[in-house]
């Protein structure tokens, strides 16, 4: 059985800070049609489109079951259709695994997220949190990750400066990639003078909100060429789910982050992801989140990454040449941005922020307060 | 009658204490005879005659507009919010005769029925042990425990234990500890309102005897629940919390959308086409399913057409936030407008007045707002053409 799956191609909106001229049909309408478009995909029921899989939310949807009124944009209307609550990364491992099982050839993965739309985002990830311990004490993604944030500052003397570098760089990088959400550049000082949101995360630590789409179109090895003649491969997948209670981890641990990338190198055959690896993208939703899942993923030795930091390792290492998600994509759509950049830089598309030479990319996802749910997902040329 | 063996909740005391409860708003502009026949153990017969916000609770039944039929047991549980009406109704349970649409508003005539609380005594305390026993508790134990409770409602009891089982004596045998307390504090002590151990240390509560054995008897019973307490059945583990969740939420329509509501304004209602089957889409999405196209060409229908499915709602969520649900019965339907074929049907509203007139193929006409806001309410409801 073939052990890697073939992406064929991926279409993407530019990430934007309210599309309100759009329902998020739209959104998604716009990347599935360049998809069909690019690859020549039909809907025929024998040798087309007959699963899709994709990724949204019902509390930022606002829509008990929301993938229910997303069948028509996204070419499900009378064929399966599967939907990943979770970051979009768990989405593409979704539909990696119907293939490599042979349950299909050709699954199409669509994912969209308009945080816009709420008028607070941190009201919506409140009620990811249970109705009588945590709810009523005000959590929410933001405020759990501060916790995240100040452990993980002490245990390895991330500062203040360090972190202000962490979301210039972020911007800077995000200015060549012409489907990044569009900020403007800021200074290290701009950084560390933005307000507190919920100490030690500032303002311009945190992700902007941000509303986006995606496409990406995946097949079996041994049909791949119908479609592209330059395949990108998904050769290893890992994903692992932490405890739900905040208090019941060590927030810096990394624990399901290990044990995800385990998985992961596992399946692709990688044994020391610091050289088998050429560029990574990490979910960085906060700016200490960089260095953190750096180091949970054996990019930098456990507790040295103010060194990595200061050493350029970001960039020794190609670490988040999209911008991240720090510069903006929403929320669950972050782990398929991540993939979407991989795949560009493995096709060699990446333009003026293009790598030499890059043969393996790894891309991250994390769904829950300071990642609670770790997705890893290896693609090759 | 044994009180714990006597139904605290009773029929008869729902409807006894009707008056009292009285909600002036629900009543307010009401008047009707709302029948109802409890059939089974504790039923009865009895009227409510509300007479614009006065209310009258009389025996038996009287010239009633409409008449609900229910089981005793199962009004009961209405009443305590423990069986939704709505299922009760569905469900067959609760049968209606007459006005159906009467009943919508004495869900508002009144206020919350409270059961009587139970009167706990000292007596069903010690009487109900033996079939409380937690075996895990009194595994290993073989003492004799006395009790002495002061006041009216006291009296003296020993707790036999002999490794697994349990013997509640009346009088005082052998004890190996005796326990001396007043009635009123020995009843707060087995409620949990009042701490065992600060009794103790207060001295309302007396120990002679081996003081040890007394750590262990706390695990010897499951908890003590007052006779036919049915409120108490929610228990002291368990809580409900009723919450409203509300997301302030911006939504767009984007252009297809937007091109439809924009015209209802002009008082013009638009379907798209599919330029590969030709089917039209009413109300109009921005691809057509089947054929995996956007449907881009528009063209006007209606206003006029005919009614394809009607529906009559006879219950109407309520709004979540104010709890105010819209007046049923109304009449939904799929309208046929003219210029649309087959499944190209438009789901709306029909005039209250024209439900009589609700079947398919009757020619309607849309009515439309005053002040139009292109919305899908700009039409008000359709209308049978006479």
């Amino acid at each position: 059985m073939s052990r890697r799956v073939a992406v064929c191609a991926v279409a993407q909106i530019k990430n934007e800070p309210d599309i309100w001229y759009q329902r998020f049909q739209g959104m998604l309408l716009e990347c599935f049609e360049e998809l069909i478009k690019k690859t020549g995909v039909t809907f025929d029921m024998d040798k087309g489109i007959r699963n899709i899989v994709t990724c949204s939310d019902d509390v930022f949807d606002a829509r008990t079951i929301s993938d229910s009124g997303m069948a028509d944009v996204v070419g499900a209307h009378l064929r399966g259709e599967k939907k990943s609550a979770q970051n979009g990364i768990n989405a593409l491992g979704y539909g990696m695994s119907m293939i490599l099982s042979g349950h299909d050839d050709l699954v199409l993965v669509m994912g969209h997220c308009k945080e816009s739309q709420s008028e607070s985002r941190n009201m919506c990830t409140n009620l990811a949190y249970d109705p009588f311990y945590l709810r009523p004490l005000g959590l929410d993604f933001l405020n759990v990750s501060a916790f995240q944030a100040r452990e993980f500052m002490k245990k390895s003397n991330i500062t203040d400066e360090h972190l202000a570098k962490i979301v210039v760089r972020s911007r800077k990088n995000a200015s060549k990639n012409p489907f990044a959400r569009e900020n403007g550049s800021i200074s290290e000082k701009d950084v560390i003078s933005s307000p507190y949101l919920s100490d030690p995360v500032r303002e311009l630590h945190q992700y902007p909100v941000t509303d986006w789409a995606v496409g990406l179109l995946l097949c079996c090895e041994e049909r791949a060429n119908e479609f592209t003649d330059k395949p990108v491969w998904l050769t290893g997948f890992g994903n692992c789910m932490d405890s739900y209670f905040p208090g019941d981890r060590e927030l810096t641990s990394n624990f399901a982050l290990k044990k995800a990338a385990a998985r992961a190198y596992k399946m692709a055959g990688v044994k020391d992801p610091k050289t088998d690896i050429d560029l990574f993208e990490l979910n960085d939703a906060i700016a200490y989140q960089l260095p953190l899942w750096a180091e949970g993923l054996g990019l930098v030795p456990e507790g040295e990454s103010d060194l990595w930091v200061e050493s350029d390792g970001m960039d020794r290492h190609h670490v988040n040449l999209s911008g991240g998600m720090l510069n903006g994509n929403p929320i669950m759509l972050s782990g398929l941005a991540r993939a979407v950049e991989c795949f560009l830089q493995l096709r060699g598309e990446a333009e003026n922020r293009q790598v030499d030479g890059v043969k393996r990319a790894l891309a991250h996802g994390t769904t829950g307060g300071a990642g609670q749910h770790h997705g890893v997902i290896i693609l090759e040329k | 009658m044994d009180n714990k063996d006597k139904p605290l909740v009773t029929v008869a005391d729902i409807f006894g204490t009707m008056e009292s409860r009285v909600n002036p708003e629900g009543v307010q502009g009401v008047t009707a005879n709302y029948g109802y026949i409890i059939t089974g153990e504790g039923g009865g017969e009895w009227t409510v005659s509300v007479n614009n916000g006065d209310v009258e609770v009389k025996n038996g039944i009287h010239k009633p507009q409409v008449t609900t039929t229910c089981a005793a047991e199962d009004w009961i549980a209405i009443t305590l919010g423990k069986l939704d009406g709505m299922s009760a109704f569905t469900s067959g349970k609760l049968k209606v005769e007459g006005d159906l649409g009467l009943l919508g508003k004495a869900a508002k005539f009144f206020h919350k029925y409270t059961p009587p609380v139970p009167e706990v005594t000292v007596a069903d305390i010690f009487g109900t042990m033996e079939s409380r026993v937690n075996p895990d508790g009194v595994k290993g134990i073989t003492a004799n425990y006395g009790y002495v409770i002061t006041g009216d409602g006291g009296g003296e009891w020993t707790v036999c234990v002999a490794d697994g089982t349990v013997k509640v004596k009346e009088g005082l045998h052998d004890p190996k500890v005796t326990t001396t307390c007043q009635d009123e504090d020995w009843i707060a002590i087995t409620l949990g309102k009042l701490d065992g151990m600060t009794a103790f240390s207060s001295g309302k509560l007396k120990v002679d005897g081996d003081l040890g054995l007394l750590g262990p008897a706390t695990k010897f019973f499951k908890k003590y629940v007052p006779a036919s307490g049915m409120e108490e059945e929610v228990g002291e583990e368990l809580i409900v919390l009723k919450q409203i969740l509300s997301l302030p939420q911006k939504f767009s329509t984007g252009k297809v959308m937007g091109k439809f509501l924009n015209a209802l304004k002009d008082k013009k209602i638009l379907a798209n086409k599919c330029p590969k089957c030709g089917r039209l889409q009413l109300p109009p999405r921005e691809v057509c399913a089947i054929c995996v196209v956007r449907a881009d060409q528009w063209v006007e229908v209606g206003p006029e057409g005919s009614i394809a499915t009607p529906d009559i709602a006879y219950y109407a969520s309520p709004d979540p936030l104010t709890g105010e649900s819209r007046e049923t019965p109304y009449c939904s339907a799929h309208f046929l407008l003219d210029g649309c074929k087959d499944h190209e049907t438009l789901w709306h509203e029909l005039k209250d007045e024209d439900l009589p007139k609700a079947k398919k193929g009757v020619r309607v006409r849309p009515v439309w707002n005053e002040e139009r806001i292109g919305a899908i309410t700009d039409i008000k409801y359709f209308e049978v053409i006479d």
